[in-house]
């Protein structure tokens, strides 16, 4: 939107007709020699439109620009834009997230499961505007891609780079939330979230899943749980990104719900079973749901003027103006 | 009176340069003139292009002088801004190109640059972090966050090999950093920036509009010394030129300073040894004590005083122009 920041500077346009009137057509007006003769009962003399009556036409356009620009800028031409500050502070969630080979599983549409995933994941952080949010990546070792941020983008990003099997084959759950976890150590929101993904049994890692729960619990950590996966037999289709090497097979293997029941437990969350990509939505619907915070918003106005962009403009056409008048018109200044 | 843009006012040399070309115009017109009314009116019509030219090209350069200075942005006087802003976000923008390795702080410049970095967390526990590095590109390291521990595993990893394009572009840099605070923030926000200030691709200056705007401050720490020194190599042994000559490199004052004069920052050398605690001290007083509702003094903006003044000065050369200065005596 725009603004004038001193709109009563365009009454200045109230004098513009009338010096219009005394520079260019009042008859008494000097600057001029004048022939006292004409033709009897014709018109007066006018000089042909050669290229120097152009010239100073064209140089008088010129300087009655600039002297519009310049009241234009006095009046503060300024572009403001208004956004949203969020005075109360959201929810600090870690998204902890299975790359296993399983993962590639394809008894979820339209691609498999970590495909699905991915989709609905990108859809729940574009909601949440006013939540830190973070990457935990796992096989059989854990990695931090991006720490709690309200840089949703850079999350996006991150998750859009994420490659099935780039940590090992392996499924360390443990090390995931335990990892998770330590990132959110110094987080000073009331509500600390670890969202949990996976589709397989912890077969890697020094840290027990539930040993990690239970240190979130004590730092005020809630585990939501999620196991992904039909329970049916499913093919699959990996790259390693190791060696490139491509996998086929199928898979039958589950999630371990059990411990997964025993972690939301262990750290007051709760645990979900998405057995197709419809419910995986709706989990990430109910997990946002159970993690809305009251939000106080002010909306700030940021503003930027644009009266200097004028002023180079009424500058440049002052000097057009000289230019034109001096070295094409033949005029004296 | 201070100026947000005084490389502008450079424009005001031209104006003698346009005074002598008008000179000479006007002698050659005085000169037309007289061709054709004769040497009967020569004192009159002299005194009449005197008076009428002199009086008009004056208040044309006064005018052409005015709009320069008010294009420059001039301030002065001050006034109390109200600033509810609490809590703080700094992001660090450090210099990891090979001239960083240079050794003539101890002990490296970017050893040294990582340390003071961290010292400076260290007094702001609770403020919230981001790293920006830069060489020929710039990658964010750190989104700005809370969690300390990435800040720290960020600063232990922190080398040249992070970025394989080869080059100083703090252009990117600096535009990166703009771009890693989020935007609808309630706390203040500084960028640290940690460089020998050489500027080897595309010039920071094209970015000093948009660092005005921003209102967010570069606090430009300069980590060489003007001594300078040769890079040694991971292999042993002294990164050579084409010719077998070692490489010194040296420090950019200039740029730096400038960054941190446009943005309203502070400038500072990393070889002093009280540099620590001079960040820190200005960043407290950047951000109060966090309580309270700061109020904080601002420059205030007197552009449009001169493009009043300018308006009048054409106004007024409009009117002595359109003045017939010498009817009574039978010549306009």
């Amino acid at each position: 939107m725009w603004i004038l920041e001193r709109p009563g500077f365009l009454l200045l346009f109230l004098l513009l007709p009338p010096l219009i009137y005394l520079r260019h057509f009042w008859p008494g007006r000097g600057g001029r020699i004048e022939f006292p003769v004409s033709l009897w009962g014709g018109e007066r003399f006018h000089g042909p439109a050669t290229l120097r009556i152009i010239s100073i036409r064209f140089s008088a356009v010129l300087f009655w620009a600039a002297w519009v620009c310049l009241i234009v800028a006095a009046a503060g031409p300024t572009r403001t834009e208004r956004e949203r500050v969020y005075l109360s502070r959201g929810a600090d969630i870690m998204l902890v997230i299975d790359q296993s080979a399983s993962m590639a599983a394809q008894d979820f549409q339209p691609t498999n499961r970590f495909e699905t995933a991915r989709a609905v994941i990108r859809r729940f952080i574009e909601q949440r505007l006013n939540d830190h949010i973070g990457l935990v990546g796992f096989s059989a070792e854990a990695a931090l891609r991006v720490p709690p941020t309200l840089h949703h983008n850079h999350v996006l990003d991150s998750l859009d780079s994420m490659v099935l099997m780039e940590l090992g084959d392996g499924t360390a759950i443990g090390m995931g939330l335990a990892l998770a976890t330590l990132h959110l150590q110094a987080s000073q929101a009331d509500n600390k979230v670890i969202v949990l993904l996976t589709d397989g049994v912890n077969n890697a890692g020094e840290i027990s899943p539930e040993a990690a729960a239970e240190v979130a619990g004590r730092q005020g950590v809630r585990i939501y749980a999620i196991g992904i996966g039909s329970g049916q037999e499913a093919a699959i289709e990996v790259r390693n990104p190791a060696d490139g090497q491509l996998y086929r097979g199928t898979v039958r293997e589950s999630y371990d719900e059990t411990t997964l029941n025993r972690i939301s437990e262990l750290s007051g969350g709760t645990y979900f079973s998405a057995g197709s990509a419809g419910t995986l939505e709706a989990i990430f619907n109910a997990i946002g749901t159970a993690e809305d915070t009251e939000r106080r918003v002010r909306v700030q106005v940021r503003r930027y003027p644009y009266h200097r962009q004028i002023l180079l403009l009424a500058l440049a056409l002052l000097v057009g103006d000289l230019v034109v008048r001096r070295l094409l018109g033949g005029y004296a200044p | 009176m201070t100026f947000g843009y005084p490389d502008l006012l450079w424009l005001l040399l031209a104006l003698p340069v346009g005074g002598i070309v008008v000179f000479f115009a006007v002698r050659r017109s005085l000169r037309n003139v007289l061709v054709i009314s004769g040497d009967f009116q020569r004192r009159d019509i002299t005194n009449l292009y005197v008076v009428r030219y002199f009086v008009a090209s004056v208040l044309f350069a006064g005018a052409v002088a005015s709009v320069i200075i008010a294009a420059a942005e001039p301030e002065w006087g001050e006034q109390t801004v109200e600033d509810d802003r609490q809590g703080l976000e700094i992001v660090f923008l450090i210099d990891v190109s090979n001239s960083m390795r240079a050794e003539d702080v101890e002990p490296s410049r970017l050893a040294r640059a990582r340390s003071v970095a961290r010292a400076v967390v260290t007094r702001f526990p609770e403020a919230y972090t981001g790293v920006v590095i830069f060489k020929g590109a710039a990658t964010t390291l750190v989104p700005m966050t809370e969690d300390s521990v990435a800040f720290d595993l960020a600063m232990s990893n922190l080398s040249g090999g992070l970025i394989t394009t080869a080059g100083t572009s703090l252009y990117d840099g600096l535009a990166t950093a703009l771009d890693a605070f989020p935007p609808g923030s309630p706390r203040h926000q500084v960028i640290i920036l940690f460089s020998d200030g050489e500027e080897l691709q595309r010039s920071v200056d094209t970015l000093s509009d948009r660092l005005r705007r921003s209102d967010i401050p570069v606090l430009a720490v300069q980590t060489g010394t003007s001594a300078g020194a040769t890079i040694p190599l991971s292999s042993g042994g002294v990164l050579r030129d084409g010719s077998g000559n070692p490489v010194v490199v040296g420090v950019d004052e200039a740029v730096l300073r400038k960054l941190a004069d446009i943005s309203k920052g502070r400038y500072f050398q990393i070889n002093d040894p009280t540099v620590t605690q001079s960040i820190v001290e200005e960043l407290q007083r950047r951000i109060g004590d966090g309580k309270d509702l700061l109020f904080r003094r601002a420059g205030e903006d007197r552009y449009h005083l001169f493009v009043l003044l300018a308006f009048v000065l054409l106004t007024a050369k409009v009117v002595s122009y359109s003045i017939p200065w010498g009817r009574k005596k039978g010549i306009e």
